[in-house]
């Protein structure tokens, strides 16, 4: 069984938004070991990538905070050491040589060190790129599900995070590892502002919090149909456009936020 | 036709280097800083701007660096078929080249059992290591990139040289992709076997 209630939580790539959404959510369920290329103190002393974005809270014991590159087979193994569960959240996007580095050796890298230390469940993540400027990229489609497969075509960030996504599923498939991977387009706060209200809302899109959230309900879900399971993660919107529906149905996830003050008249 | 064989300092590269000649304007390309072939050029494989202005007046591209990485190192292996793939196929987008042909290899599909008659139609199935999973990211990185519609990718699935595939198939199979009309998907997938299962 790959559930995961509790126990110990490698982190990789905590020190983004995602990460410190992760953070929030499962601190006091698990003991977590959160890991960034740079030091989380560092992280949490600079400025948020957005002004609204959440930086990584730091934790104490029983927590662990340490630097971990990645790209590093050795340190991503020492990481995984004692570990329940891994959470994959690195990303690189716009430069030409370190969006290979991270989004697919990286993910090469945690997924082998994952089977090499028994971890039961990972859960990576990437983007569903909605528009890419090509026939294939689904942007001209509704009633998108989960399963698709994607579509990056020549997009750096895209590709380079899908590659990683079918390594982990090779691994999956392969060597006896779960992997649950979240994707996600654009993100915001829970909160609306009052000057935001009537402002229109991306058709896919997830509060910082449900972000969180979404990865307590991935590690505690039951045994999964298959070894790899893509899963949309964000908001039921009335648009249907894109369905998160297989979150609801497998993971028992749905967005609590809605931003039904995004897309209603004031 | 004016045809760069990107990978020439590898085994099929070299061999399509020096045999595609006959028929067309060859530009030996390979990250080796030498090599036997008239005409080599060192070039890094893994930068585009290294590499761009080397498909200047180049029509077609054969891409032999991809199904055959060098390097021990899981990383670089990885890293070398599936950057080195999206630099070539991005390079010859930029440059306005609309054929490319890509070498892989049918260990991509040896993992069936030996009694299914297996063609390309059936799922990769690379194992998880780096230098299946290397062959498999090429592949996906070209028919990513052929889904966009700027350039045909034709990938061709080798056997072992002189054992599976012959040199005399090889070489009349790269020629026949670098020469036909596409028919419909920017995309396609061939075995290329003179014996055994793929035959």
């Amino acid at each position: 069984m790959a559930t995961v209630n509790e126990g110990k939580v490698v982190l990789f790539g905590a020190g983004g938004p995602v990460g410190a959404s992760a953070i929030a959510a499962l601190k006091d369920h698990y003991t977590l070991r959160v890991t960034d290329l740079r030091s989380m103190t560092e992280i949490a002393a600079a400025p948020p990538q957005n002004p609204r974005s959440p930086v990584p809270e730091i934790l104490g014991p029983p927590h662990e905070n340490r630097v971990v590159d990645i790209t590093d087979y050795a340190q991503v193994l020492a990481a995984c050491e004692g570990m329940d569960a891994a959470i994959n959240v690195s990303v690189i996007r716009p430069h030409p040589v370190l969006a290979f580095q991270v989004n697919m050796v990286g993910a090469y890298n945690v997924a082998k060190a994952s089977v090499a230390c028994g971890i039961k469940r990972l859960i990576h993540t990437g983007p569903f790129h909605t528009s890419l400027g090509h026939n294939a990229d689904y942007w001209n489609d509704f009633q998108v599900e989960a399963d698709i497969p994607l579509h990056p075509g020549a997009d750096l960030y895209a590709v380079s995070k899908y590659l990683g996504g079918h390594i982990t599923r090779v691994f999956a498939e392969r060597e006896g590892l779960e992997v649950l991977t979240f994707v996600y387009t654009h993100f915001r706060p829970r909160e609306v502002l009052p000057e935001e209200h009537g402002q229109g809302v991306h058709p896919y899109v997830t509060s910082w919090e449900d972000t969180g959230e979404a990865f307590l309900y991935g590690l505690r879900a039951p045994e999964m149909p298959s070894p790899y399971e893509d899963f949309f993660i964000c908001a039921r919107l009335p648009h249907d456009k894109y369905r998160p529906d297989k979150a609801k149905r497998l993971l028992g996830w749905e967005a609590k936020d809605r931003f039904e003050a995004l897309y209603t008249r004031p | 036709m004016r045809v760069a064989v990107i990978g020439a300092d590898r085994p099929w590269g070299a061999l399509l280097a020096a045999e595609l000649g006959a028929d067309f304007e060859v530009v030996a390309l390979g990250a080796e800083e030498t090599s036997d072939l008239v005409g080599y050029r060192q070039v890094d494989l893994l930068q585009r701007e290294a590499l761009d202005p080397a498909l200047a007046g180049v029509e077609a591209i054969v891409h032999a660096a991809g199904g055959d990485p060098a390097g021990d190192d899981e990383g670089v292996v990885l890293d070398t078929a599936a950057r080195g793939t999206y630099v070539a196929l991005t390079a010859a987008c930029a440059v306005g080249i609309e054929k490319a042909v890509l070498l892989s290899d049918l260990d991509l599909v040896r993992d069936y059992p030996e009694e299914y008659i297996v063609d390309p139609q059936w799922n990769a199935l690379p194992r998880a290591e780096a230098g299946s999973l290397a062959l498999f990211m090429a592949e996906l990185v070209g028919r990513e990139i052929a889904r966009t519609g700027q350039i045909e990718v034709r990938c061709l699935r080798l056997g072992e040289l002189d054992a599976e595939t012959t040199a005399d198939d090889a070489v009349e199979t790269v020629r026949q992709a670098l020469t036909a009309e596409r028919k419909g998907h920017h995309w396609s997938l061939s075995h290329v076997a003179s014996s055994g299962r793929f035959a």
